[in-house]
């Protein structure tokens, strides 16, 4: 632990790695109980796509070099997800399909950057599983940024999305404009997978977003507790995961998503032994009540 | 703002809608009064929902006007005078980790506002809402965990909370069996009677309903009665269902 305090590199890690544990969980929440879990994986390939579009242009462009990569997958990522809303409200009976159509195209063009650029080295390797000491001062700065503007919406739209998740069609004659509510969540679900995918990997950060919101699923009795199970959950992997992953010299990612699952499988126990059904809990009794 | 002298509460007019070739409403002509007590129904596939998210702006029509309140559809901005409960509602996510509370207080956003929190005034008159539909003892657990009648009685309290002049309700009574649907309607009429609410109730159950409501309009693509409960008679309904009328007044008991 004296490490990370110690050494500037794991210490923005570590603060970034609290801001993320927060942030990926609670926007988690809302996209967990809205079944949109897949799109983070959509959105966090789209930012792959935007970290090697970044490595073929600074081959030829020499002003690119010093930036981070994550400002591209950013750009990236927040144009995938509106697309992403543009497939949603084109193809109303499908909605599962605009993530396949986009996490594929995703891929083909991130591996088409990927080969004109050096093929994969070193710093693609870890963009894709995550590493601790891939956190620069301006990585956090970005990850600050990005927290901070995800708490004001949150507080602000709160009762907005909570409606818009339980019954879009209700919120809509309720007078909540989900048109624009949907697009400004998606939008910061983006930067949210753009910015966390140094500590845990493309691949993995959406992990974060589902794993601790799966387990909170198996203790909350409201709305409210998941989002307080969840970020427990969610900060409690990754500083395990970081700190393991430090100490063992492994990929952070796979040990934060190691601690997820962990953390879920014992939340699963505890479910079961305090005898409560999770998903279907209504079946059962509705022949007893009234 | 909120104009006591409006009469006509939603007026639609000339209403036709298409799915692909397929017409799905005909002309429909349409109007609720305040004070109304419209059981609309129909056979399932008559157009009834369709006509029902038209009216509420979820579903742009090919042809014809919409007006609540007196203004037209997409004037409309008052959506707290109107309170709807989908026939989604029936078939709501089970898993929501939600407790009733949290359902019912949604339906106050509309009237706290956009920056604006819920504040004790608002927390009573959820509680009161509650206590109406008999489910205050049920505050604190989730939404997943109550019979089908009562998740309804739920969403009723959510449509009310927000105190609309008009309460609008998609088949309310879908998977719901007999006895809770008897309780139900009876819950409604008091509604109506004691609180002067306006109700829309959308249905394809005939029997039970035409003993509460007090008008009755039929719909099968275009409106084949529309007046009072008293001068409705069962032949009105022949043309639209044909022979399965019996089977249909029995249905009320299961899923559809």
């Amino acid at each position: 632990m004296e490490a990370f305090l110690q050494y500037d590199f794991l210490r923005n890690a570590l603060i970034a790695g609290i801001l993320i544990g927060f942030t990926a969980p609670v926007l988690g929440v809302f996209i967990v109980v809205r079944r949109l879990a897949l799109l983070t994986d959509a959105l966090s390939h789209i930012t792959l796509t935007g970290i090697a579009f970044h490595l073929f242009l600074s081959q030829t462009l020499s002003v690119l070099t010093g930036l981070s990569p994550v400002y591209m997958g950013m750009i990236f990522a927040a144009a995938g997800s509106l697309f992403i809303e543009k497939l949603r409200t084109v193809y109303t009976a499908y909605q599962e399909l605009a993530v396949p159509i986009i996490l594929s195209s995703a891929i083909g063009l991130g591996v088409i950057f990927i080969s004109l650029a050096d093929g994969f080295n070193q710093d693609l390797f870890a963009y894709l599983f995550g590493s601790v000491i891939a956190v620069s001062k301006g990585d956090l700065g970005a990850v600050t940024g990005i927290a901070i503007f995800v708490t004001i919406v949150l507080i602000l739209f709160y009762k907005q999305l909570l409606f818009i998740a339980f019954d879009e069609n209700q919120a809509r004659v309720s007078g909540i404009p989900v048109k624009s509510m949907n697009l400004l969540f998606i939008i910061m679900t983006a930067l949210v997978i753009a910015t966390s995918m140094q500590l845990v990997g493309i691949l993995l950060v959406s992990s974060l977003m589902t794993l601790p919101v799966a387990a909170a699923l198996q203790a909350a009795k409201s709305f409210r507790q998941m989002f307080v199970y969840s970020v427990i959950v969610g900060e409690a992997s990754v500083l395990i995961g970081m700190i393991s992953a430090f100490y063992l010299d492994v990929s952070s990612g796979g040990m934060i998503v190691l601690a997820a699952l962990v953390l879920l499988l014992a939340s699963m126990l505890y479910r079961k032994a305090s005898g409560r059904a999770v998903f279907h809990p209504g079946r059962q009794k509705e022949a007893a009540v009234e | 703002m909120v104009d006591d002298r409006i009469n006509t509460m939603i007026n639609m007019n000339n209403i036709v809608f298409q799915r692909g070739h397929q017409t799905i409403l005909s002309h429909v002509d349409l109007s609720v009064k305040k004070g109304e007590f419209l059981g609309l129904v129909g056979p399932n596939g008559s157009g009834k929902s369709t006509l029902i998210q038209i009216m509420l702006g979820l579903l742009e029509p090919d042809g014809g006007t919409v007006s609540l309140f007196e203004q037209p559809l997409e004037k409309f901005k008052h959506w707290e005078r109107i309170g709807y409960v989908s026939q989604k509602a029936a078939s709501v996510n089970l898993g929501f980790p939600a407790t009733v509370y949290e359902v019912v207080s949604m339906g106050m956003f509309s009237k706290v506002g956009l920056f604006r929190f819920l504040n004790r005034h608002h927390k009573k008159k959820i509680d009161e809402t509650l206590e109406q539909v008999g489910m205050l003892e049920y505050k604190h657990r989730n939404i997943g965990e109550l019979s089908g009648g009562q998740q309804q009685r739920v969403f009723i309290a959510r449509a009310l909370v927000s105190e609309p002049e008009i309460l609008i309700l998609d088949e309310p009574t879908v998977g719901v069996d007999a006895a809770t649907v008897q309780h139900f309607y009876q819950l409604l009429s008091r509604l109506n009677r004691e609180q002067e609410l306006t109700l829309l109730l959308v249905t394809h159950d005939v029997g039970v309903m035409t003993k509460y409501v007090s008008h009755v309009a039929c719909l099968q693509q275009t409106l084949h009665f529309h007046g009072s409960a008293e001068d409705f008679e069962e032949s009105d309904l022949t043309s639209m269902y044909g022979e399965n009328i019996e089977i249909l007044s029995h249905q009320h008991g299961g899923h559809s």
